[in-house]
């Protein structure tokens, strides 16, 4: 067993975004996991994945955690990679006024989204922002 | 059919705490968490007529004991507050619906022959915390923002959660305004409608912690003519895109507690005629997963466990795990107690409340009643097997159902369906 979370986080300062393969059946595991969700596969090999995903659902953060709090207000977005993962992280790029959220990007769902690299406190974290 | 359980099991007795502020509320004022289980205990325990020596184990369901009570392994703790000292006990997590996961442990328990009588007993406290160093009755008040802080971490991976508190739980109300085609007024309606409902039950529950007043009185003292026209102003501020201040869950503290037995030896016991069978559950865990697909993961196994194949007919009361008020919309169509595209005109028209013809929980939901994570899922089981009993009082549903879905969730993490039914 490697130490997963380092290995992606530290992949994730060298801008990569990489997930874990499933050796048996090809399922792709962003962000990674030891057993593969569709076969029970074990054996895994780390990829690099496109970091194109879909926007399904998305949140207005007015309180977020403390560490956070000076992104916030922000948007939250539920994702489904390109490789088929559920993925959920900050929206970037989502330009509105509240009421306008609605007709103005919700009504088109789902959107298209890309995942970047945010540094945070001396961490690196994957984010969403909005393809348009 | 699904997986059956070996023998039939059955809910004998239930309780539970007035839910309100250990610091504030006089039924409960300068309880501990031991004082609040022990209290709903001793109510189911009464319900039936049982004492504690007649039960042989028990669950308790605490969601965070270490982060806001200050206590772990509470089984050891709570045995002998319970009267249950040298007795086998257990607790488990599953955040808001630990207290479900609880029954159907205790349910199983039961079915397997390896106990008869057992409680599925659960507190929480997340108004206040004890002080560390000093009796656990001298508390600090813990304020929302720091219980919502608390609660949400651990919601995996390495990630450090970026969701943050309830503000953000407008995802499943947009995207059901998206696909059923409601302006955000209409969405903004159904909502407030979905609070006022709960809010008409709650006034009429003693226990409900945040009810001290319906809607058009409070809206008569601001001012307004009609409650819709208080629900849609900035009385009722706006907290996200969706969600106003009256849609969220109330955090508040309790206890609930549900005691079940074999149904044959309910009989002997002259317990049958106000017992309600366990027919089915069903749990679902995952992380980042699309919220429908849990409820859909254990909504399948816990309706084929009961055999239940169509609950638009077969289900006449549900219970919507509402700590966002949306969910009384999704989670009603994901069960198919509604069809889909159905659910919102019967929020709107009144029809789910209490006296309507497709009534939801009517304790007053997590809005009125309020919501003490762990304990308020066994509160509503609580609740309606009030219901099936046509024991409910004032806010008594017209004709006593005979089959109840309770709809849990846990922190998005885990979901858990509970079946009743009443012969």
């Amino acid at each position: 067993m490697q130490p997963i979370i380092k290995m992606w986080y530290d992949y994730l300062d060298e801008g990569k975004l990489m997930g874990l393969k499933c050796k048996r059946c090809g399922t792709v595991h962003f962000p990674p996991f030891p057993i593969c969700r569709d076969c029970s596969g074990v054996e895994m090999e780390w990829v690099e994945v496109s970091g194109y995903a879909t926007v399904n659902e998305i949140a207005l953060v007015t309180a977020p955690d403390e560490w956070f709090t000076e992104y916030a207000p922000y948007y939250y977005a539920y994702a489904d990679t390109e490789e088929g993962s559920s993925f959920s992280s900050m929206l970037m790029g989502l330009e509105a006024e509240p009421e306008e959220v609605l007709d103005k990007y919700v009504r088109r769902f789902p959107l298209q989204a890309r995942i970047e690299i945010q540094k945070r406190d001396g961490y690196s974290y994957p984010v969403y922002r909005l393809e348009e | 059919m699904g997986k059956q359980l070996a023998r039939s099991v059955s809910i004998v007795g239930v309780g539970y705490t007035p839910f309100g502020f250990l610091q504030s509320t006089s039924a409960i004022k300068d309880f501990t968490e031991r004082e609040l289980i022990s209290m709903a205990y001793i109510e189911a325990l009464q319900d039936c007529g049982l004492e504690a020596k007649d039960v042989d184990a028990f669950y308790i369901a605490q969601y965070m004991p270490e982060t806001l009570s200050h206590a772990n392994s509470v089984a050891g703790i709570y045995a002998d507050w319970l009267g249950m000292r040298m007795k086998p006990g257990f607790q488990m997590d599953g955040a808001c619906c630990s207290s479900t996961l609880t029954l159907r442990n205790a349910v199983e328990m039961v079915a397997s022959g390896s106990a008869n009588v057992v409680a599925s007993l659960s507190v929480e406290a997340t108004t206040s915390n004890p002080i560390p160093g000093k009796p656990s009755h001298i508390r600090e008040a813990l304020p929302t923002p720091e219980l919502w802080e608390k609660t949400m971490y651990g919601s995996d991976h390495g990630y450090v959660y970026w969701g943050g508190v309830p503000t953000s739980f407008d995802g499943c109300a947009l995207e059901y305004a998206r696909k059923y085609g409601l302006s955000m007024e209409q969405l903004d309606d159904v909502l407030n409608m979905a609070a006022y409902n709960n809010r008409r039950a709650g006034v009429l529950n003693p226990k409900a912690a945040n009810a001290e007043k319906t809607f058009e009185e409070e809206a008569k003292e601001n001012g307004f003519t009609t409650f819709m026209d208080y629900l849609r102003s900035d009385f009722n501020m706006k907290l996200s895109v969706t969600s106003r201040i009256k849609h969220m869950a109330a955090t508040v503290d309790g206890a609930s507690a549900v005691i079940v037995m074999p149904t044959e030896m309910a009989k002997r016991y002259n317990l049958d005629k106000r017992a309600v069978e366990v027919i089915g559950f069903g749990t679902a865990t995952a992380t980042a997963a699309n919220q429908n697909d849990l409820y859909l993961a254990s909504a399948r196994e816990a309706y084929d466990m009961a055999g239940i194949t169509n609950p638009r007919k077969e289900v006449d009361y549900f219970s919507p795990h509402d700590c966002l008020i949306g969910r009384q919309f999704v989670q009603a169509e994901a069960y198919g107690y509604f069809d889909e595209g159905e659910a919102w005109k019967y929020i709107l028209e009144g029809r789910t409340a209490y006296d309507g013809d497709r009534p939801y929980h009517t304790s007053g939901g997590r809005s009125s009643m309020g919501h003490a994570w762990a304990a308020s899922a066994g509160a509503e089981v609580a609740e309606a097997v009030s219901q099936m009993r046509g024991e409910c009082g004032k806010r008594q549903v017209k004709m006593p159902p005979k089959t109840a879905v309770i709809a849990n969730e846990g922190a998005g993490l885990n979901t858990n369906t509970t079946i009743l039914r009443k012969q």
